[in-house]
């Protein structure tokens, strides 16, 4: 089972992509100026990405939710 | 509650008022002042007949002995020009009558509270003295003392009018000469209305984070957003002014879908967009009910703020303040790095859904915007519609934040201090509000 996740890099983004992909992770974008990579990983590899050099956190992807157009308070 | 009672001339009644400040009162001297040395402590002595008096002058570098400031009747704070005595009410009353009659002294005001204050004086509380003080202090000598202009600039309660929306007056931005010209601000919403009319013709860039759908708002939050912060200074409606930087180069950044939902890799993608085009200001109304601190985010933000790009988040409307419940500021607005904003009606009160600070470090509201009955931009053929939530709120410091860079050319961590410094301090906490209500530069 694939889990979303986003991490957080301290370093060259493309230069962890490299280790997280080969590490197992499906990468969806490297967000170079924020520092950030997300995509999906199978949930028994998730904590072997951790100790990648050049990882500063895994987290699970989070969703937002703003209220209907027609709400008074948004 | 004494919100139509900011501030004092010299010769206004104290009375009544007791009851939420704290017993000493603030009396700020004339502009020459503070230059003298002694003159302050000299009017002082002369006017309150105290005898014990504390001055920063006696002490080395401006640092103030607490032991000797705790013993003396008034403290008087000599580069600031002003003086913090105690007096029961009565004596105060008197104390601004004589006032009155010297031109030495430009007004007495009971000190209210604004924060715990336990004890003698500790560093915060003089620092957050300073703030309000100074603001009271340019306001007098910036206005030659004229009673209705000092009203006018201390007014705590607003309406939409023909001119401008509430929001706009309240937070300055009415009268600022400032348009955030060469000044770009990022919207990370649902998008914006690009068939608006109110935006034709303005600097608009557009994209979309959301899969198979484009930035242009399918839901109406975005287009909102959009038009309280960058909306034009004359609508074509016929309206009446709602935006607050009024010729800020737009991007517009759909990370929410027209369902009204966004992950954090859309949203960390629309940052990242923003981020490479170097905008001044990044504005984000949305936010998770989680008190956790997203290390993301916190990463983000940091870097954000080290590129000079500056980021205000929504607290939140997770708070039934009227069923008791204060809420919590969410995720992402809950990062050290991020500026969450709380929103206050058009009494300067706090809104009932306004998120409250927690104890999470970067869990604190950091200012507070317009966001009750926000009057703004709406998509098409609706055009214009009014709505609650710190998400309206959160636009209005993202477009000051805007004019703010462009009077002075702060960006990042100094456009942040300057936000906070320049924010008009209320009479509510600061877990509530936090440094207080933004203001545009005049």
């Amino acid at each position: 089972m694939d889990e979303k996740i986003t991490v957080t890099v301290s370093g060259d983004a493309d230069t962890v992509a490299r280790k997280l992909r080969a590490a197992g992770m499906n990468v969806a974008q490297v967000l170079g100026a924020a520092g950030v990579i997300t995509g999906s990983v199978a949930a028994e590899r998730r904590a072997s990405l951790t100790d990648l050099p050049g990882v500063a956190a895994v987290e699970a992807e989070r969703t937002f939710q703003i209220a209907p157009p027609d709400a008074e308070v948004q | 509650m004494a919100d139509d009672a900011d501030s004092y001339e010299a010769g206004a009644p104290l009375s009544d008022q007791t009851a939420e400040f704290t017993g000493r009162y603030i009396v700020v001297f004339a502009d020459d002042m503070h230059r003298e040395p002694g003159a302050i402590t000299e009017a002082l002595q002369s006017v309150a007949g105290v005898s014990r008096v504390a001055s920063t002058l006696d002490f080395e570098a401006g640092a103030l002995d607490l032991d000797q400031a705790e013993a003396a009747d008034a403290t008087v704070f000599a580069e600031l020009g002003v003086a913090v005595m105690a007096a029961d009410p009565s004596r105060g009353e008197g104390l601004a009558a004589m006032a009155e009659a010297d031109d030495r002294i430009l007004a007495v005001e009971p000190e209210r509270i604004l924060r715990a204050i336990d004890g003698p004086l500790s560093l915060e509380y003089v620092r957050g003295f300073r703030d309000g003080v100074s603001g009271l202090y340019d306001q007098l000598s910036g206005t030659g003392l004229a009673g209705a202009e000092l009203d006018v600039a201390a007014a705590s309660s607003f309406s939409d009018n023909a001119a401008f929306t509430w929001g706009l007056q309240a937070c300055g931005a009415a009268v600022s000469p400032k348009t955030a010209a060469d000044i770009a601000v990022a919207v990370l919403d649902t998008g914006l209305d690009l068939k608006h009319a109110d935006f034709a013709g303005r600097p608009i860039v557009s994209q979309s984070f959301v899969a198979g759908q484009p930035a242009q708002d399918g839901h109406g939050h975005g287009t909102h957003c959009v038009g309280t912060s960058c909306g034009p200074n004359d609508p074509l409606g016929p309206s009446r002014r709602y935006g607050v930087a009024t010729q800020a180069k737009i991007f517009a950044g759909k990370v929410l879908s027209d369902q009204g939902s966004g992950s954090d890799g859309q949203i960390l993608a629309g940052i990242n967009w923003a981020l490479a085009n170097r905008v001044e200001v990044i504005s984000m109304s949305l936010g998770a009910d989680v008190r956790q601190v997203s290390k993301a985010y916190e990463a983000v933000g940091r870097r954000a703020l080290a590129a000079g790009t500056l980021i205000v988040a929504a607290a939140g409307n997770n708070a039934s303040r009227s069923a008791g419940d204060p809420g919590f500021v969410g995720m992402p607005a809950n990062s050290p790095s991020i500026m969450a904003v709380a929103a206050v009606d058009s009494n300067l009160r706090i809104a009932d859904f306004s998120a409250r600070s927690t104890t999470v470090r970067g869990g604190k509201v950091d200012i507070a915007g317009p966001g009750v009955a926000v009057y703004s931009s709406w998509p098409m053929p609706t055009r214009y519609k009014s709505i609650s939530g710190t998400s309206m709120a959160t636009p209005h410091v993202a477009g000051v934040a805007a004019l703010l860079s462009q009077a002075t050319g702060a960006r990042g961590a100094e456009l942040w201090a300057k936000l906070t410094q320049t924010a008009r301090p209320l009479s509510l906490p600061s877990a509530d509000v936090g440094a207080g209500l933004v203001q545009a530069p005049v």
